[in-house]
């Protein structure tokens, strides 16, 4: 079965057919007459290929509406730290700010709820974009019913692989976690590679990233469905043992990767140390540009993550929403803007520049179009797939502290010194202290 | 003459006091200074703002991500939390300790030895010197990111000097081991904080007069005992000044600690800085990292009134 | 290179060997103190000069083919390291002008003249920097929000300037000390007013002092960060914010951080150049004591 096949039977088996475009609607859904024009709006975002993309485009807004928007880059290490300010100041230093999932349950109280917006311009979130990026925006740690923002920026995960290297070693891409460790063990005897890069060190909770896989693969979750800590249940612990024995017992993964963070482990697969790497399928541009890898795009193939024996694939994911500051005078000239650059026309136009290789797309008729996945080789099918059974970056006000507990722990677990239960048992006793406050 | 009189009106009270120069002379405030008030104002305004503002939140309770404005007041309950039922606190604790300790210690020592060695003439204790600014105007981050890179497992370049050097250590993970975690966190502080502080140190011992430490050797003492009975007594002042320096940033040292190693493997090296701004910027506890920042504050306000003791004793 | 050893020496004398060895253990010492030094900044040197590709490799350590790119890049938008460098010259710069007299006059008024609650004052003045930034950050923000003077450089003068002064006041408080007040004494007895004393004795003494906290406070000025990322927004951004804006979601961009570090430096080299100068001249001047 080639390429073109599996994207034919996977855009029938998502029960949607190729779209033509060339839709004039969404220049439509921009109030006429420009009503805002000479309004200057100030938004907070991070410098990503995409949003320089956009910002590229921002001369088209301004003439079709005479809004001026300004791009305020800030260090996405520090993103956190604007939006706490903003969200103390009680003013607008901008008026449209971007946020990523995980940090939303702390700062609903900087959001102006845009359901009636919505409504007004007839805009179907949900037929829009997945649940699993829909729910990032939403209040209620996910479930609520107000509207944050558009979704503008969402990952899923990829395992990446050799493609030459498993062609000359008659090796398929591994389906299941054990299936992985025993292709690792082959790349590492017939080869000088080291099976996958894995990331273990500690940095913003990335060595929980492929954890999660892990843990839900085994049915287990950080909390339960009451909320409370589940990372000691025995499902937590056969994961997280399965998950640092990758390296401990049977090191298919550099010794190195104790202290990888995640862009550690993508040089490390750009420069050919490793043969696979399971990340976020943005990687992919990091890892075929010449000036940043070793690699060539025939060397580099995708599958789905593994998961357990039987399983779908599971997903974690990362969501970025663009939200309009409640305190900003300039409120519905902000959602013009939300309005016209979360057109799915400019994602897709993103998607299919040919002087980039951004894969990053968060609407659903973007992923199973039929361009954008033969250019990438039907990666966004991939993720659309997962995206349908995702459960989710947990969303909640403790994530923060949480997090950290954890990626502590796994930081400190696989320096082999500790023990997992004993190690999981204390983790979960002092989330427990942490969710009561 | 005139001059002198209407400067004697000012200053001496009487005449008596004019023929011999006394000590009152000098101590008493003439009227210009008050004209410094307002810049003394403002030094006093933005000194005392921080240490009263912290100091009411950290009785307060305020989670940024239920309210914009502080909360109730909940007393003492914040410190008793930190001292008696968070084991992240008691643990950064026990590593401020550790990196405080040996931070100052190598950087003084290494900062003195530097500054004897370089306190001679010529061309390449010259250049020695005007290197010497370097390290400190990188920025922290610069520094904690690069040395990070530098003990990577995969292409860094002290890794495998050290690995060539001692060969058992090919293999060793720096930022996997606790132990060697904080050797990086500290070597790279030091290397950060020490060559600045040698400027410090030759700048004290440009004021150690040079006669007695030639009349010493003259009369036959060795080089330890010039330096032990002439040189060291007369250091003294700067010495300290290094060492409150280095303690007071070793302490608030966060930039470095957080790109080189983010605290990790585990908590081994989250000093009470992190903690503190961990709380604050990322838990949104912020009653709560007032209370521990003050803990750290009222251990250093206490050590400091020591020292300010034997200061102000002249 | 007899004057390497005694360069008060008489012409003609000859070290003997122990002096000798001595002499070289030394240099050999200053040797591998300068290297300690230099391989860091060598590296990043060489780091800067690469393209990520080489940058994570260690068999490019040495062999690769420089590129100018990085400079280039960091330039550009949306870095704009140019803009951020020149801010962070002007605040440091701003900050160091207003403080040193303002730290100096202070500094001999907590040496020299009596007043009530002097040693609490000074403690007070000292222990406001032992607090964690991360405390009292937002408060100052919404200080200067209030004074619409948030994104401005001033601000970031002030803020500076509250953190440097304690430092400042206490070593040149320290250099004052140790000027025997004799002199001034004499000083003003013989008709000089206590403005001229302190110019032309005080200040050239404590010299070595006053330009140890004029480069203290400049980088600590330099480097400061919170402050900076909080209230700056698009005018008022120095040059740790565009340092830690090479932190991006691919992870660290060590390749444009190192060319930044490049252009940090270099001009830093030239100043530590200048002020050697001055500092070695204070410090001969000052030994004769």
């Amino acid at each position: 079965m080639n390429r073109r096949d599996v994207i034919q039977a996977g855009t029938a088996a998502l029960g949607l057919g190729f779209h033509a475009w060339g839709n004039a609607q969404s220049a439509a859904l921009l109030k006429p007459g420009k009503p805002y024009a000479g309004t200057e709006l100030s938004l907070l975002t991070v410098v990503a290929p995409q949003f320089k993309a956009h910002e590229a485009k921002l001369a088209e807004f301004e003439a079709l509406t005479g809004i001026k928007v300004k791009y305020q880059y800030v260090p996405f290490a520090s993103t956190r730290e604007k939006l706490t300010a903003e969200l103390v100041a009680q003013g607008a230093q901008y008026d449209l700010l971007s946020v990523m999932d995980v940090w939303g349950p702390s700062l609903y109280n900087l959001f102006d709820p845009i359901n009636a917006r919505l409504a007004e311009k007839k805009i179907d979130m949900a037929e829009r974009y997945p649940h699993a990026h829909l729910r990032a925006a939403r209040d209620g740690n996910g479930n609520g019913k107000n509207i944050l923002g558009m979704p503008i920026r969402g990952h899923v995960q990829l395992m990446f692989y050799r493609k030459d290297v498993f062609a000359k070693l008659g090796l398929k891409p591994p389906a299941t976690w054990d299936e992985m460790v025993e292709t690792g063990k082959v790349i590492q005897a017939k080869t000088d590679m080291a099976g996958v890069g894995m990331y273990y060190g500690k940095t913003g909770a990335q060595n929980l990233m492929i954890w999660f896989n892990y843990l839900w693969g085994m049915g287990g979750d950080l909390l339960d469905a009451k909320g409370q800590p589940a990372m000691n249940s025995p499902q937590a612990v056969a994961a997280t043992q399965a998950y640092i024995d990758v390296l401990l017992k049977h090191k298919v993964a550099p010794a190195a990767s104790v202290s990888f963070t995640e862009s550690d482990a993508a040089n490390s697969m750009a420069q050919g140390k490793v043969a696979m790497y399971p990340v976020w399928w943005w990687r992919y541009a990091g890892l075929v540009d010449p000036k940043t890898s070793t690699l060539k795009p025939e060397q580099v193939g995708f599958a789905p993550l593994p998961s357990m024996p039987g399983k779908e694939s599971t997903t974690y994911t990362n969501s970025w929403f663009y939200g309009i500051n409640k305190n900003s005078k300039k409120k519905d000239a902000a959602m013009e803007f939300l309005t016209w650059i979360s057109q799915p026309e400019i994602e897709r136009s993103v998607l299919l520049d040919p002087s980039m290789n951004e894969v990053v797309a968060v609407q659903t008729r973007n992923l199973i179009d039929g361009d954008v996945n033969r250019r990438y080789g039907g990666m966004h099918l991939f993720g659309a797939q997962a995206l349908k059974g995702a459960k989710g970056t947990p969303l909640f006000a403790q994530w923060a502290q949480i997090s950290d507990l954890m990626e502590a722990t796994i930081s400190e677990l696989v320096t082999g010194k500790t023990q997992v239960k004993p190690a999981l048992d204390e983790a979960a006793s002092r989330a427990r202290k942490i969710l009561r406050a | 003459m005139k001059r002198h009189r209407a400067h004697a009106r000012s200053c001496a009270p009487d005449t008596a006091s004019l023929r011999k120069p006394s000590v009152s002379l000098l101590r008493r405030i003439p009227a210009q200074w008050l004209l410094l008030t307002p810049a003394l104002l403002f030094v006093a305004a933005m000194a005392v703002f921080p240490l009263v503002y912290s100091f009411v939140l950290s009785f307060r309770e305020w989670r940024l991500a239920k309210s914009v404005t502080p909360q109730g007041w909940v007393g003492l309950q914040n410190y008793w939390y930190l001292l008696t039922d968070d084991p992240d606190f008691l643990e950064a604790i026990q590593v401020t300790s550790v990196f405080v300790v040996a931070n100052v210690l190598v950087t003084l020592l290494v900062s003195l030895g530097a500054a004897l060695l370089l306190n001679k003439a010529g061309r390449i204790n010259t250049i020695a010197r005007v290197l010497l600014i370097l390290p400190f105007v990188m920025s922290p981050a610069l520094v904690g990111i690069s040395f990070r890179f530098f003990l990577n497992g995969e292409y860094g370049i002290v890794h495998h000097l050290i690995g060539l050097a001692i060969p058992s250590m090919v293999d060793t993970i720096w930022l996997a081991d606790k132990t060697l975690a904080m050797v990086a966190v500290v070597a790279a502080d030091v290397w950060h904080w020490a060559p600045y502080m040698t400027l410090v140190m030759l700048g004290g011992l440009a004021s150690v007069p040079k006669e007695t430490e030639e009349a010493a050797r003259v009369d036959g003492a060795s080089a330890w005992a010039v330096f032990r009975d002439v040189t060291l007594p007369q250091l003294l002042p700067v010495i300290s000044i290094v060492l409150v320096l280095k303690t007071v940033f070793a302490l608030k040292a966060f930039d470095i600690i957080y790109t080189l190693s983010n605290g990790g493997p585990g908590r081994s090296t989250q000093t009470l800085a992190y903690f503190v701004y961990e709380t604050a910027f990322n838990y949104y506890d912020m009653g709560y990292a007032a209370a521990a920042a003050y803990i750290l504050t009222a251990v250093l306000l206490v050590a400091s009134g020591f020292y300010l003791r034997l200061v102000f004793r002249k | 290179m007899t004057a390497g050893f005694h360069p008060d020496a008489a012409p003609g004398y000859t070290p003997s060997a122990t002096e000798r060895s001595v002499h070289w253990v030394r240099q050999l010492a200053v040797i591998v103190l300068i290297s300690a030094i230099l391989l860091p900044i060598a590296w990043i040197f060489l780091t800067a000069f690469k393209t990520p590709r080489d940058v994570y490799s260690i068999s490019s350590a040495l062999w690769f083919t420089p590129t100018l790119e990085n400079l280039q890049t960091v330039f550009r938008e949306p870095w704009n390291l140019g803009n951020k460098i020149f801010n962070s010259f002007a605040v440091a710069g701003g900050t160091v002008l207003l403080a040193m007299p303002m730290a100096t006059m202070a500094a001999y008024a907590f040496s020299r003249f009596d007043f009530r609650f002097k040693q609490s004052i000074f403690l007070v003045v000292i222990a406001s920097q032992f607090i964690p930034a991360a405390v009292v950050v937002l408060p100052y923000f919404l200080m200067f929000k209030e004074a619409g003077m948030l994104d401005t450089r001033t601000a970031l003068v002030l803020v500076n300037l509250s953190i440097v002064l304690p430092y400042a006041v206490w070593m040149i408080k320290g250099f004052i000390d140790a000027v025997p007040m004799e002199i001034e004494e004499s000083a003003v007895v013989d008709g000089a007013s206590r403005a001229r004393v302190i110019w032309e004795i005080v200040v050239p003494t404590a010299l070595p002092g006053i330009i140890t906290a004029a480069v203290f406070s400049f980088t600590l000025t330099w480097n400061e960060f919170l402050f900076a990322l909080i209230i700056g927004k698009q005018h008022a951004l120095t040059l740790p914010i565009g340092l830690i804006g090479f932190r991006t979601e691919r992870g660290d961009l060590w390749e444009l951080m190192a060319a930044g570090g490049v252009l940090i430096t270099a001009p830093m080299f030239l100043i530590s150049l200048l002020v050697q100068k001055q500092f070695v001249g204070s410090l001969t001047a000052g030994s004769v004591r």
